[in-house]
């Protein structure tokens, strides 16, 4: 399939970055604008890229790695939009244009071929249960990015205003993640039942989801009951999303799953 | 009975501690040890096959309940006491504190699964059901089995391919010496050698068979490939019959022409049984059963869930009977809800 879109979105997220990077080292405030606008625009190629590879391949781009990616990686972008006024300080942009030229990078070491759906995938609840999966971990990635700002730019020092702020991002991007999560798991466990006949079967993907959900469970709670917040929840934070990495693809590549379609095709 | 000041106050320490976080905080990472220990540890093999891979630890993982983690004594009591901390701690800030109506619902949501759960474990039942075309059963196999309320017959079973797979054909000129492989489609002609040889598939049978009228197909299933072949070169035409699963066989030896035949097949699309419901003697329905499309009858579910490679009339068939289902999905519902509440909540919250 083409994949002119998607390239040209990396273009656009590269574009982004340099602008940022540019805006800080000539202070050239103006230069942020055309990164916010190369970001839109790699937003909506990569909806382009999407919608055509739908098109294409006649089921939701959600059946592999490479798509479950690429999608991840939209939801990101797309995500960001939605907690822009939160972000007070200017790390947002050129984080989520990092971060988002990483995961295409990583996509472009996959195999991007459409394959026909096998049985165990020719349902719905693909749709349903993987896109709100990976927007669980878009919305995770977005909590991940304010942590590691916090702890490189304030680590230690609350009382900064954008300090936190910055806490109160990974609170809000952690709180929605964690509501995706817990549905797409709930989903995922719908589908279980009707396409296996079993809601949990303990299978290495399914336990390590809830996992997953079992490590944020504690970090809302130590935040909510024992007033952790700051630099000791960035930090669960980022222990948090290495588990959503390992999730994602240790499972995948280290582990005989009955997921294992998604894997590394 | 009396009972001592110091009896008193640990049990009611003991209640506390029950009812209290700091226990989620101890219970979380022990349930959490026991999950990936179980992702790392192949679990409910047999003992040989861990005596295999494990050596002399195989007795010891056996005997920890290693090998059967998610069912052992212990996983199975962390559950439980994680359901009776949370009851405890729900009921204890009820009462003193009155717990938001969206911690109340998501902390009784979570409660109502694991109460699906034991449901699930103490009443649920699943087996399988394996049948050729023709035979009907009516109890399931398992450990276990269980008898059904009806009998359930296997009228048909299809494995669907997309397309109908790429035949390769590899021909040998055994006076010159060259080979060469091309893909070949029926009634179609394809040309070999510099022009030199001109191969036509004159038939095609899937399921190849020799009765009273001749050749033919039992099925459209790629049992038994088998290609009729015309080859024409500057000498003549000749017949000749390539099949994909008897290489040898009827393979003129005095032809000029060796020829290899393979058939790769389209990837499955969906595999699909006919089957009959018998009850009373009477045929009540018949439906078709796909994977992600069970049939449900009389409480009972059953599921597409395997085939043989090497005998196309059987299917495998799994029967599951859960009251433990709407229990778990009741939760999930609540989960859910109880948490898309609390998020919202915290939107409208003021900073």
């Amino acid at each position: 399939m083409n994949t002119t879109s998607l390239n040209l979105a990396f273009v656009c997220y590269l574009a982004s970055l340099i602008s940022y990077a540019a805006a800080f080292l000539f202070a050239r405030p103006r230069l942020r604008q055309v990164g916010h606008a190369a970001l839109a625009a790699a937003w909506l190629l990569q909806t382009t890229f999407l919608a055509q590879r739908w098109h294409a391949s006649g089921h939701a781009p959600l059946a592999n790695q490479f798509e479950s990616l690429v999608c991840m990686s939209w939801g990101i972008t797309g995500l960001c939009a939605a907690f822009w006024r939160l972000a007070a300080g200017k790390w947002l942009g050129p984080a989520i244009s990092g971060l988002s030229l990483a995961i295409l990078a990583v996509c472009s070491l996959l195999d991007s071929s459409i394959a026909p759906l096998v049985p165990a995938l020719q349902s719905n609840w693909l749709l349903l249960h993987v896109s709100v999966i990976m927007l669980a971990y878009a919305a995770l990635a977005l909590s991940l990015l304010a942590s590691a700002v916090y702890l490189a730019a304030y680590g230690g020092r609350t009382s900064y205003q954008a300090a936190v702020s910055l806490d109160r991002f990974n609170e809000r991007a952690m709180g929605l993640g964690y509501v995706l999560l817990t549905a797409g798991i709930v989903l995922g466990a719908v589908w279980a039942n009707e396409a296996w006949g079993s809601y949990w079967s303990w299978d290495p993907k399914e336990t390590w989801s809830l996992i997953t959900w079992m490590v944020y469970t504690a970090a809302i709670h130590l935040r909510r009951t024992h007033r952790w917040q700051g630099r000791r929840m960035a930090w669960f934070s980022v222990a948090g999303f290495a588990v959503v990495l390992f999730t994602y693809f240790g499972v995948n590549y280290l582990m005989s799953s009955m997921h294992s379609y998604a894997g590394s095709k | 009975m009396e009972r001592s000041v110091s009896e008193e106050s640990h049990s009611a320490t003991d209640a506390m501690f029950l009812a209290s976080p700091r226990l989620l905080y101890w219970l979380l990472p022990c349930i959490i040890l026991l999950s990936v220990a179980g992702t790392l540890i192949p679990q409910g093999e047999e003992p040989s096959w861990y005596i295999g891979r494990f050596g002399s630890w195989a007795g010891m993982l056996t005997l920890c309940r290693l090998s059967d983690i998610y069912h052992s004594g212990l996983f199975t009591f962390l559950l439980g006491l994680l359901g009776l901390n949370l009851a405890l701690c729900t009921w204890q800030r009820q009462v003193h504190v009155r717990l938001r109506p969206d911690v109340l619902l998501t902390h009784i949501a979570i409660l109502t699964v694991l109460a699906g759960g034991i449901i699930t474990g103490i009443a649920g039942r699943r087996g399988s059901l394996p049948l050729n075309i023709g035979e009907t059963k009516d109890a399931a196999e398992g450990k276990p089995g269980f008898a059904l309320p009806f009998s359930i017959k296997l009228e048909d079973f299809r494995i669907e391919h997309y397309g109908s797979g790429r035949h390769r054909l590899t021909v040998t000129d055994r006076k010159a010496g060259w080979s060469e492989t091309a893909e070949v489609q029926p009634n179609t002609k394809t040309v070999l050698h510099n022009s030199s040889v001109h191969i036509a598939v004159l038939d095609y049978y899937p399921d190849f068979v020799m009765d009273k009228s001749g050749p033919a197909t039992r099925s459209q299933m790629p049992n038994n490939p088998t290609l009729r072949l015309e080859i024409t070169d500057a000498q003549g035409t000749e017949n000749q019959w390539a099949f994909a699963r008897f290489p040898g066989m009827h393979m003129g030896q005095t032809s000029r022409y060796a020829l290899a035949y393979e058939l790769a097949a389209g990837q499955v699309r969906q595999f699909r049984s006919e089957v009959a419901i018998v009850e009373d003697g009477w045929i009540s329905a018949r439906r078709a059963i796909e994977v992600n499309k069970p049939l449900r009858w009389r409480g009972y579910t059953i599921y597409q869930a395997g085939y043989d490679p090497e005998n196309p009339a059987y299917s495998s068939l799994l029967v599951s009977h859960d009251p433990g289902v709407p229990v778990v999905y009741a939760g999930f519902l609540l989960l859910t809800t109880g948490l898309i509440w609390t998020f919202l909540r915290s939107l409208w919250r003021r900073p």
